[in-house]
């Protein structure tokens, strides 16, 4: 039972977005929200994907992705009619903040939560999204939904005081569309739907502020959809103007989402001065929306294209007794708000809510309880009987097998291929939920069955693209690549496909890293080229270890685009490598926060603090790193370091040093080098030496190497299969350069690394493959060069491989010294003596003559 | 310039000033800036400050239409409740 009687209002503003509200605040026209922003915690915060308003909204009541909480878009399969209809909250396999409430005794008014239909049975009152739309010609009866109203009885109080599109005035255009009086209505039906969506909003706040005056409540939560329709609606309209926006249109709605915006600000000052001051407020949108250059200037004919206009980015506000005042709050994500609600009211947080609490906001900590989950917890929680509760794809399955037995109609052609498409879509949102909880696999597995429906389909072949790359499998990505690029020019939505952008990808892939700079630099060139093209070339340069030019192009990203993650982190990663510890920090906390979960952001951070001698916050940076991945070996090496040498925490050290031990296979040596470096030398070196290689013989001694390669031939393979490195605990094994970036992370490698001047590396390898050796290979030559800095690049982001570069020269010249250094970096096991005896100056051929 | 129009004076009015309504009239009563009591005409048109009072606004803007003989738009066949209202506090009442 409720031990407290903290009150919470939560007002959903579906698309606010701070790109926005900030110049209106600035301007003093939303004086309401700037009571709030002064007087609590304000902060961005992290849509998920796919940004579908229904399954974000149910992420932010339940603290859990969709995967877990079972709603899936906009529609989904009707079971009962057939077809498809909007999503209900019988299709929720979770409960919901409400819910959790019910139980713990709260009196709630929950209003037009997407999705809420049917509403459920819980303490107080819940009015579902069904409510509000007028579904009545002016004058006519208005029919309130069945089952949009819990207690029905409240149906007859609340009816009068709904708002009708055709009872608004040019008092209520106006201010939105001031020359309205010059539009051709018999023609012109946008302000038809204007008057809904102001219609629909009042009524909701309507609804909202009369519960809140007649009922007692602990919790009042109300859902309002307004910004995100005049967004849609009329974003494109909004100064600055765009190109393709006829200059009459654009003077005409260029006001209306300011106008919506202000709107909501109006009936904030209402709420606020119908709560007392004990009583906490959330506001948080589930995205933001382009307001700038980033607005797409046209959506491809596909379903729910209308998200390609949110911004990943929303805004939330904290406002109440013991919230920090005039703050900011950093990485706070749409499933944080539950677990956040819970705190505050002083209940236990479920272990399986994929959020977090937001700490930060509060003034004095409070005391954050867990339960396994809510969801195992018996008692009343005013769900839906169990035969309401369906899944909607095995329901939708029973009836199309009940219409193939003739037990039931069908439908009609029309409403099975529309419930098809439903299911397929609600699959497909799920394997992006899947991609962007970084479950991969799961991801795949999905669209796999999907294309198989819809092999040409460019959403299903462009996101295994993403996916198949980000596993390494560059054939299959190219598959789907030319699956794309065949597809007739007449396609409609190829134009919607950046096919050079996804080539350039692939090419990166596959190493073509030249190929794949050309093409993006080709890109460039081009009028109205993207910021994606940008972000893939500095990601590419970076990768290429050509930092200058990387710089350059994250920078102009960030230009137009000052919420650019990839720009931002690539900045923060590439100042680390450069040795600016303060930029890298910089970029890393712009990084962390746009989004949080990123791990390798607050590794950044870390290794940044760490440079700069900061090692409690440095310590600090690697630990989140490590809450959100534990297997992060590098940030957990770093850990250890720290707590070896900088802070004295032995408990927490030896956590580490346990978890680590677990994480740590073994050490394995390798021997590795451009071809033609010297790294069969050195394998002679070192099996005289005494140390075990791992080595089948396979490749025979020649005259190029007459002493033997010392290779192992599972490691040639290694891009496709590495699951040979196990066998070389312990001992030593040859990997030429190119194929070290393939080894796992769970071992500690001990590299040594051969360097040979790169023309004796050129003609020794022209004579071994019978070409003319005065001939020098330009191209392959700074491929080389670049090769080698890539390496060194491989190495600084690796703190479980140590290095130790051997000159091969320096061997022939000073025997005895290399080996001394070798053995040394090796913890001293190997016989110098016979070592030096494995050397043959004689093979020292190809040799660069001093100029 | 955004929504030039837009009724800020009513806005400025709700942020201010204590909303008394009483027996649903179609007036507003209030203080200005200046602590002088103030009363605000509820037109038949209404306006974005009515829909942003929330349901008070609303009734106040449907007997001003009432009383200006226009037609109920929204849905004749309801008729208005209020069912054992709660008088709660406002925060300006409180202080």
């Amino acid at each position: 039972m409720k031990t407290n009687k903290r009150k919470v209002l939560i007002l959903g503003w579906d698309a606010a977005d701070w790109n926005v509200i900030m110049p209106l605040m600035d301007a003093g026209k939303m004086p309401a929200l700037r009571k709030i922003v002064e007087g609590g915690v304000i902060g961005n915060i992290a849509t998920l994907d796919p940004p579908l308003s229904p399954m974000l909204w149910t992420s932010i009541a339940t603290g859990k992705r969709a995967d877990k909480h079972g709603i899936l878009g906009f529609v989904e399969p009707d079971v009962n009619q057939g077809g498809v209809r909007n999503v209900n909250s019988t299709s929720r396999t979770t409960r919901a903040f409400w819910n959790i409430l019910h139980h713990e005794g709260y009196n709630q008014n929950i209003v037009g939560w997407w999705p809420s239909h049917p509403v459920e049975k819980i303490n107080g009152t819940m009015v579902s999204n069904f409510y509000q739309r007028a579904g009545n010609k002016p004058g006519q009866a208005w029919k309130i939904p069945v089952n949009s109203i819990h207690p029905h009885t409240l149906a007859k109080n609340l009816a009068y005081i709904r708002v009708h599109p055709a009872e608004l005035s040019d008092q209520h255009i106006l201010p939105f569309v001031p020359n309205a009086l010059k539009i051709d209505q018999e023609n012109e039906a946008s302000l038809e739907s204007l008057t809904k969506i102001i219609a629909d909003t009042a009524t909701v706040h309507s609804t909202a502020t009369y519960l809140m005056d007649n009922t007692e409540w602990d919790i009042t939560a109300v859902y309002f959809d307004g910004i995100d329709h005049f967004s849609h609606g009329y974003m494109k309209f909004r100064a600055p103007k765009m190109p393709q926006i006829e200059e009459t249109k654009f003077e005409l709605y260029k006001d209306v989402v300011d106008g919506g915006y202000i709107f909501h600000d109006m009936m904030l000052e209402t709420y606020l001065s119908m709560i007392d001051e004990d009583t906490y407020v959330i506001i948080c949108s589930d995205h933001g929306f382009h307001s700038g250059i980033l607005r797409p200037q046209i959506l491809p004919k596909l379903a729910a294209a209308p998200a390609m206009e949110h911004n990943p980015l929303g805004m939330v506000c904290f406002y109440g007794p013991n919230i920090k005042k005039d703050e900011r709050v950093y990485g706070a994500s749409l499933l944080d708000i539950t677990p956040t609600l819970l705190t505050i009211l002083g209940l236990p947080v479920g272990n399986d809510m994929d959020g977090k609490v937001l700490l930060d906001i509060f003034e004095k900590l409070p005391e954050i309880n867990y339960i396994a989950s809510w969801d195992n917890v018996e008692g009343d929680f005013a769900e839906h009987p169990p035969h309401m509760k369906e899944d909607t794809g095995d329901s939708a399955e029973a009836l199309q097998q009940l219409i193939e037995l003739g037990y039931i109609e069908d439908p009609g052609e029309d409403k099975t291929k529309a419930m098809e498409r439903a299911i397929g879509e609600q699959q497909y949102n799920l394997s992006r939920v899947y991609a962007n909880a970084s479950d991969i696999k799961k991801s795949i597995e999905i669209l796999e069955k999907l294309v198989i429906t819809a092999p040409t389909d460019i959403r299903y072949n462009t996101d295994l693209i993403a996916a198949y790359l980000l596993t390494g499998n560059t054939t299959k990505a190219r598959h789907c690549f030319d699956v794309l690029n065949a597809l007739p020019e007449t396609d409609e939505t190829k134009l919607f496909v950046n096919l050079d952008l996804l080539k350039a990808k692939i090419l990166r892939g596959e190493h073509k890293f030249l190929a794949a700079e050309e093409t993006l630099r080709d890109m460039l060139k081009r009028p109205n080229s993207s910021v994606g093209t940008l972000k893939e070339l500095g990601t590419l340069y970076y990768s290429l270890a050509n930092f200058s030019q990387s710089i350059v192009a994250f920078e102009r990203i960030l230009k137009v685009d000052p919420n650019n993650l990839t720009a931002n982190y690539g900045l923060a990663k590439i100042y680390l490598i450069n040795l600016d510890y303060e930029k890298a920090a910089d970029f890393a906390l712009n990084t962390i926060g746009i989004t949080y979960f990123v791990p390798n952001a607050h590794f950044v951070l870390g290794e940044a603090l760490y440079n700069l001698n900061l090692y409690e916050d440095a310590l600090t940076a690697f630990e989140i790193s490590l809450s959100m991945a534990p297997n992060f070996l590098k940030a957990r090496m770093r850990a250890v370091e720290i707590l070896e040498k900088h802070i004295a925490n032995k408990e927490k050290l030896e956590n580490h040093k346990r978890i680590l031990k677990t994480m740590m296979k073994g050490k394995i040596t390798i021997v590795s080098g451009l071809p033609r470096s010297g790294t069969s030398m050195m394998m002679q070196m070192l099996t005289a030496g005494g140390m075990d290689a791992l080595t089948d013989y396979t490749r025979q001694p020649d005259s190029n190497n007459p002493k033997g390669y010392f290779e192992y031939e599972p490691v040639k393979l290694s891009a496709k299969d590495n699951s040979w490195v196990g066998e070389a605990e312990g001992k030593v094994v040859k990997v030429i350069s190119q194929l070290l970036y393939f080894l796992p992370n769970d071992f500690e490698y001990r590299v040594i690394f051969m360097r040979r001047d790169i023309s004796e590396i050129l003609r020794s390898q022209q004579i071994m493959l019978g070409k003319d050796p005065s001939v020098y290979p330009t191209a392959v030559a700074s491929v080389f060069q670049k090769e080698l800095l890539k390496v060194e690049f491989w190495i600084k982001e690796h703190p479980n491989v140590s290095i130790k570069y051997v000159d091969y020269s320096t061997v022939i010249s000073n025997p005895v010294g290399t080996a001394e250094e070798v053995n040394e970096f090796l913890n001293n096991q190997l016989d110098i003596s016979t070592m030096i005896g494995a050397i043959d100056p004689t093979l020292y051929r190809n040799k660069t003559q001093p100029s | 310039m955004p929504s030039p129009n837009l009724n800020l004076s009513f806005v400025e009015f709700l942020m201010f000033f204590f909303i008394f309504v009483e027996k649903f009239s179609m007036k507003l009563q209030g203080k200005d800036e200046s602590g002088n009591q103030i009363e605000v005409e509820v037109t038949p048109s209404g306006s974005m400050g009515l829909l942003a009072m929330g349901y008070r606004g609303i009734i106040i803007w449907r007997q001003a239409r009432m009383a200006a003989g226009k037609p109920n738009l929204c849905d004749p066949e309801v008729k208005l409740v209020i069912e054992n209202p709660i008088k709660r506090k406002t925060k300006n009442e409180n202080e």
